[in-house]
């Protein structure tokens, strides 16, 4: 290999560069998981705490594709309720605090999906009525 | 093995481009979008709409469909007929009909309001175009929107013989103000096309179109014309009916009695 | 070969630094438009399509048009059209970049682009152009850098270019016949809706583009040591001709369909182009613009034949490649939403933020030009022409 006295460091201080916001916060002790506030009224999700806290979002495409693609708009059961396969009508129902449940971890996470660009939140049910 | 920038650079570009290939071909195979686009169903039912010109034109001043359906689906009102957004609305019978249009018309009959929506079509040019499947034909007929997917190309627009799809040139919340937004129902973002959608979030719980219930007239006859026993089907078997531009093939799905 | 793109004379870096500054207002408009959305253009309802789309469309006539330099060159072994090949390709290069930037601009939802390749629909033309557009550059790329660093390095030519070249020549037709293809297979729409449309489509491209090519050869010819040859150069300009009368030829035969027939949705659209309709009439100039232009420069063309001025001939091409701009990358698009399916006229005129964009994707694409004929320029003075 040519160089190879300027690559190897070069690629190790780019991996440290790369991975600046994972010893940061180790560093200063701020690598806190986010705690998305749970409060609802409902004691049945329609997936235990586990999936969904890793997998809501393709829980969510997953419906949006049965409904829409398919007209298939079935209820889910959980418990002894039944859902609408719907992110405004079914989960901010129970889950109705965006900024203390959503966007704790979206924020933390620094993801920020689409979805409340059309979708309403209950916020704005309390508003119109 | 030696290996130099160029060589490194040939195949790395290979890989890529068969990667990408590989993608499109296996997603074009794949084909459930393709089936659902172009395959004629062998329909159980075929939703339809017969709208009542006379009945309709009886009530020149009123306009409980259009409100309804605007405000059940939170469509904005704009006042600019350039990037005004409608779904169902009002226009004039010799706008609408032209070819059955003649100079010794009566203005007041030529002028006469007609309700008009997208029509649903058997044979759907806008479904034909659109390069992301964001727009296709269900089983029961509906054309329907994604509003997830539209890459807002407006493709469909210049495809539609009945200017019935608007586009969103900006962002309708901006337009919509808090009280006018029914929650249930999701609002559009900016970049997307959209149209009446026959009200299928409330046809697949069993509903009548919001602008049918809405018709205090009984104007706007609904039902499945797959099934010989319809109302709508008994409608339109002894009558003479007239349908926006048949002559294109489109087979649209609202029908007028005249 | 890159290495040569960052030398050069003090005008070569005037001009990139002129399309810089050219580019500046449209990149700035651009992000006025991904915030608020395409409410910035003149577009409506009515007329969804404007400015954008017709650049592109007359664009991939540009791009396409390499092809009259190629043909020439490979099938007929016309060897004085050697100098200018790569040119030809290089401006396919440039012109199909720029393509793919218009349509981009025209996205309502740019960021969902890659949804094209994710739900690939072969029933639009859209995904077809897509896939012709992008196999174009490749394919144009490939030919023309592997035969430029051949010339680069004093070996002939691989012999595994030739099918791609063959092949590129079918390709070439077909990237413009699918774009005519967008238009022509929409009912209700009836200026778009003639079978003539493909073919008129490949006849102003074979027009318009080479007159740029030439007048890009002439530019070239005065201002750096390289001399494309100005007897190719001619020949060129007689393709123009025979190009130019067949475009004229099928606009008459459109106006005579339309008007002799008397079928109103037929002569509509060219009654509000031409004439104005319903009192609207805001392209008329440009439109009969556009014919004077063209009228004249197959005038001036001939002529400067038995004279021999290139003056003549450069004015003569610019009048040209002006007059198929005006019909297809204006009137074509606007006039096929006129009258909307309401029978109503809705006008569009483009807004200044539309324009600057437009502008700095023109600019975008002749630094690329610049920079790729400053190479190709580059290695053939120091290889001593």
């Amino acid at each position: 290999m040519y160089d190879g006295t300027k690559i190897i460091p070069g690629i190790l201080l780019f991996m440290i560069v790369l991975s600046f916001p994972v010893w940061y916060d180790r560093l200063n002790g701020s690598a806190v998981i986010p705690d998305p506030e749970v409060k609802t009224e409902s004691k049945y999700c329609v997936m235990p705490k586990e999936y969904m806290r890793s997998n809501h979002m393709v829980l969510l495409d997953e419906w949006r594709d049965s409904v829409i693609r398919d007209g298939d708009r079935s209820k889910v059961f959980a418990g002894i309720i039944k859902y609408d396969k719907s992110l405004s009508n079914s989960c901010m129902k129970c889950h109705n605090n965006k900024k203390n449940f959503c966007d704790r971890c979206h924020e933390r996470l620094s993801v920020n999906p689409t979805c409340w660009d059309c979708h309403n939140l209950p916020e704005e049910a309390a508003h119109a009525n | 093995m030696q290996i130099n920038r160029k060589e490194f650079l040939k195949k790395a570009g290979i890989a890529g481009a068969s990667l990408i290939a590989g993608g499109v071909l296996y997603s074009l195979f794949k084909g459930d979008d393709i089936i659902t686009a172009v395959v004629e169903s062998s329909a159980q039912t075929k939703w339809a709409m017969l709208i009542d010109v006379k009945k309709c034109a009886g009530k020149p001043d009123c306009s409980a469909c259009m409100t309804a359906c605007h405000k059940g689906h939170n469509v904005p009102a704009i006042d600019d007929i350039r990037r005004e957004i409608k779904w169902i609305w009002k226009a004039d019978f010799g706008n609408v009909f032209p070819e059955h249009t003649s100079e010794y018309m009566d203005v007041a009959v030529r002028s006469q309001k007609v309700i008009v929506a997208c029509n649903q079509c058997d044979n759907p040019p806008c479904v034909r175009v659109c390069p992301v499947g964001a727009t296709w034909k269900r089983a029961d007929g509906i054309v329907m929107m994604d509003h997830h997917r539209c890459i807002g190309c407006r493709y469909c627009m210049a495809a539609c013989p009945y200017g019935s799809r608007s586009f969103n040139w900006k962002d309708p919340r901006k337009i919509l103000s808090g009280n006018d937004i029914r929650v249930e129902y999701p609002v559009r973002t900016k970049g997307v096309v959209e149209k009446c959608n026959f009200c299928a979030e409330r046809i697949d719980v069993g509903e009548m179109p919001l602008c049918v219930e809405a018709c205090s007239e009984g104007a706007i006859l609904f039902g499945n014309v797959a099934d010989p026993e319809s109302d709508i089907r008994r409608a339109l078997a002894g009558k003479y009916v007239l349908r926006r531009k048949a002559e294109l093939g489109t087979n649209p799905e609202i029908y007028y009695l005249v | 070969m890159l290495e040569k793109i960052l030398t050069g004379k003090r005008q070569y870096w005037l001009l990139l630094g002129c399309l810089l500054v050219l580019m500046v207002p449209g990149l700035f408009f651009y992000t006025r438009q991904i915030l608020d959305g395409l409410v910035i253009t003149g577009l409506s309802r009515d007329v969804s399509w404007g400015l954008y789309i017709s650049q592109f469309t007359f664009l991939v006539g540009v791009a396409a048009s390499a092809v009259v330099v190629v043909i020439p060159y490979y099938l007929h072994d016309v060897k004085q059209f050697g100098r200018i090949v790569i040119l030809g390709e290089f401006l396919a290069v440039s012109a199909v970049v720029m393509c793919l930037l218009f349509i981009f601009a025209d996205m309502g939802q740019p960021f969902r682009i890659f949804n094209v390749l994710l739900y690939p629909s072969p029933h639009s033309l859209m995904f077809w152009d897509t896939v012709a557009l992008l196999g174009y550059l490749v394919l144009n790329i490939i030919i023309a850098w592997t035969a430029l660093s051949a010339e680069y390095k004093g070996i002939p030519v691989p012999q595994w270019t030739k099918p791609l070249i063959y092949l590129s020549i079918p390709w070439a037709i077909s990237i413009h016949t699918v774009t005519a293809f967008l238009y022509a297979g929409l009912p209700g729409r009836p200026l778009w809706l003639a079978s003539i449309l493909g073919a008129r489509f490949i006849a102003s491209a074979f027009a318009s583009g080479p007159s740029l090519l030439i007048i890009l050869c002439l530019i070239v010819r005065k201002f750096t040591a390289f001399d494309p040859g100005i007897a190719a150069l001619k020949s060129l300009a007689k393709i123009v001709v025979y190009a130019l009368v067949i475009n004229l030829f099928f606009i008459a035969l459109e106006f005579f369909t339309a008007y002799y027939s008397g079928i109103p949705s037929h002569h509509h659209a060219l009654d509000y182009l031409f004439f104005g309709l319903d009192g609207k009439s805001s392209l008329v100039w440009f439109m009969r613009i556009s014919i004077v232009l063209g009228v004249a420069g197959l005038a001036g063309l001939l002529l400067q034949m038995k004279m021999n001025n290139t003056l003549l001939l450069l004015i003569s091409l610019i009048a040209v490649f002006l007059s198929v701009w005006l019909d297809k990358g204006l009137g074509l698009v606007v006039g096929g939403f006129v009258p909307t399916p309401f029978e109503t006229v809705t006008e569009y005129i483009p807004t200044l933020p539309e324009s600057a964009i437009a502008v700095s994707i023109f600019a975008i694409g002749f630094m690329l030009l610049t920079a790729l004929y400053k190479m190709v320029i580059s290695i053939r003075i120091s290889n001593g022409n």
